[in-house]
């Protein structure tokens, strides 16, 4: 029994969150409103990108614009292996032999699908791990416009800047929330695992990093091949619960939208990336719904367009301005707070303070 | 187990270190000494790799260190504590430890040698779970001196400890440095207050400008060089002799 009481006390944060999405889930698939179940299913596969982000950024205190273009080959991954061979022939009729024979589960073509971004990641991600700050992030985006680009030029496997029809439907709600507390899982154990520690480690003093013997480079790689995986299975789930879609769904639209919500919630916790992907859905959805009754009514003498992008990136502008590091900036929320300071030993701070 | 022969680095046109040379023995205590902008945490920083030096050799148990990576000096157990102490501010104290036992081949005594560290720091144990940035200076001085001790090093350099610490502060740090020198550890030093420095060590070299102007036992250096001329710190302070002091 005390065994499983520290096992819940050192995970409080962890369980706390599980709990509640795992509530949301259930409670949206039983009131059965089918746009309710498309917003949450929506925001479920936003939750695992923005964790797999959180995973390299957060911990690794770098910002990466790429992680969307890895979303992109997991769904082009997926949506190739298991569409079904005539769909195939009908939708990308230039298809390579050895893509268009095949059809794969739903379970096996996500896996690859992570693996497939995972091993993208692997190759092009270690010289980008070898630069600065800044210039990662730079070269980040130029591997995101490489992404784009190519996707959208391989016309015998994207059917190019036009939409791919066909993909089949197997994301449910319940399957996307599923996968949505499987990462949360791993985005937390990875924080703690002995990876995430010298990676943060790196992220807070990269010299001393260094002198206890971290080789930096190869832990931010190991982080960033990690968090492409699950953006990638993030993509697989999407494509197969949009079924039609084209390059530009991962490019720099949905790439705002998973930045701004990593960065409202604050990147450096994961019950900070999970709270903005909360606030930012519910502002989005919220706004939109404004939206659509301000020009549905008539109330107004013109229509109102783009209300929620303007006003979700002046939210980022504010919240970047007014609280940096997001609204849950350090401690992981829900975990028990550390002891506070013996009146003594605040006396003792003081002094060596004021001397 | 030590040995650096005609060092010299460059931070562009200036030349921060200059055909320096000198040796450190298992189980000494070493220190370096001299004005700010002397060259002591410059050399120290390229023994640790952290800088290139233009020319000269560093040996270290028989083995070049020149053109190794920081990581690999580390991992030949040379830990260097930086004057900024180097504590990682959002990892809790235990976990600033961990990382310091990541360097060991094995695990082997961990646990032992984590009760060795919260015995000698008990204060470290009363914060393990605490985030290492909310700690004091004196309390960070003696995590980054826990968290160096962990990786077992060969050969522990220390970048003026008692930098920005209270008195008695201090105090306990020149103690400390004294006691983990008779436990068999082999320590540079480079330290401001010289008066302080020259009670506890082995030997002591001071540089001037970057070169070496002196070494010798304390004994030695009390003897034949004009500290209080060549240093300001210590007894120079106390003289009021500060004019010469700051040519560095």
């Amino acid at each position: 029994m005390n065994h499983l009481h520290g096992i819940v006390r050192s995970n409080r944060s962890m369980l706390l969150f599980l709990g509640l999405f795992a509530l949301i889930a259930v409670a949206t698939q039983l009131s059965g409103v089918p746009l309710m179940q498309r917003i949450v299913t929506v925001m479920m596969i936003n939750l695992i990108l923005v964790l797999g982000l959180q995973v390299f950024m957060g911990n690794s205190g770098f910002l990466s614009f790429v992680h969307i273009g890895f979303m992109g080959i997991g769904a082009y991954t997926s949506a190739l292996l298991a569409m079904p061979v005539r769909a195939k022939s009908a939708a990308l009729p230039t298809l390579y032999p050895f893509l268009a024979d095949i059809q794969l589960p739903f379970l096996p073509a996500v896996l690859l699908a992570a693996l497939v971004a995972a091993l993208v990641a692997a190759i092009f991600g270690y010289p980008l791990m070898r630069l600065s700050e800044s210039a990662a992030a730079i070269a980040s985006f130029a591997m995101l416009v490489i992404i784009h680009v190519v996707l959208s030029q391989w016309s015998a496997v994207t059917n190019g800047p036009r939409t791919l029809f066909g993909v089949l439907r197997y994301t449910d709600l319940m399957t996307a929330a599923m996968w949505a507390l499987v990462i949360i899982a791993v985005a937390y154990l990875f924080k703690r695992s002995t990876l995430g520690l010298k990676l943060r480690a790196s992220r807070d003093n990269i010299h001393a990093a260094y002198s206890l013997g971290i080789n930096v480079v190869v832990v931010r790689w190991i982080a960033f091949v990690i968090s492409a995986a699950i953006c990638g299975l993030a993509g697989a789930l999407w494509a197969h619960f949009i079924t039609s879609f084209a390059p530009g769904a991962f490019y720099l639209a949905q790439t705002f939208v998973v930045l701004t919500m990593l960065i409202v919630g604050g990147p450096r916790t994961v019950s900070g990336a999970v709270v903005g992907v909360l606030a930012v859905t519910a502002v989005h959805e919220g706004l939109r719904h404004v939206e659509n009754t301000l020009n549905t009514s008539g109330s107004l003498p013109f229509q109102v367009v783009g209300l929620t992008e303007v006003l979700l990136a002046a939210a980022l502008i504010v919240m970047l301005a007014v609280r940096p590091g997001g609204l849950i900036q350090s401690g992981e929320a829900g975990s028990p707070k550390a002891r506070t300071v013996p009146p003594q030993q605040s006396a003792h701070v003081a002094a060596e303070e004021a001397s | 187990m030590l040995a650096i022969n005609g060092l010299q680095v460059r931070y562009g046109a200036i030349v921060a270190v200059r055909d320096l040379s000198l040796s450190v023995a298992e189980g000494e205590l070493v220190a370096l000494v001299g004005a700010n902008g002397a060259g002591k945490s410059t050399t120290m920083a390229a023994i640790a790799g952290v800088v290139k030096p233009s020319t000269g050799t560093i040996t270290f148990l028989g083995q070049s260190l020149r053109g190794r990576s920081s990581e690999a000096i580390a991992g030949l157990g040379v830990a260097l504590i930086p004057e900024d102490r180097g504590i990682f501010p959002s990892l809790t104290v235990e976990q600033n430890l961990r990382l310091g036992a990541y360097l060991r081949r094995g695990q082997k005594d961990l646990g032992k040698d984590f009760a060795s560290v919260y015995r000698r720091f008990p204060i470290l144990a009363e914060r393990a779970k605490q985030g290492a940035g909310t700690l004091s200076g004196g309390e960070q001085q003696q995590l980054a001196i826990g968290r160096a001790l962990l990786s077992r090093p060969k050969l522990l350099m220390l970048d003026e400890p008692s930098l920005g610490l209270s008195p008695t502060m201090v105090d306990r740090m020149f103690e400390l440095i004294d006691e983990l020198h008779r436990d068999g550890t082999t320590i540079l030093l480079v330290e401001q207050n010289v008066r302080r420095t020259l009670e506890i060590v082995d030997r002591a070299y001071l540089l001037t400008n970057g070169r070496l102007t002196a070494s010798g036992t304390p004994e030695q250096l009390r003897r034949e060089v004009d500290i209080a001329g060549a240093y300001m710190g210590g007894r120079a302070a106390a003289a009021g002799d500060i004019s010469e002091g700051r040519t560095g």
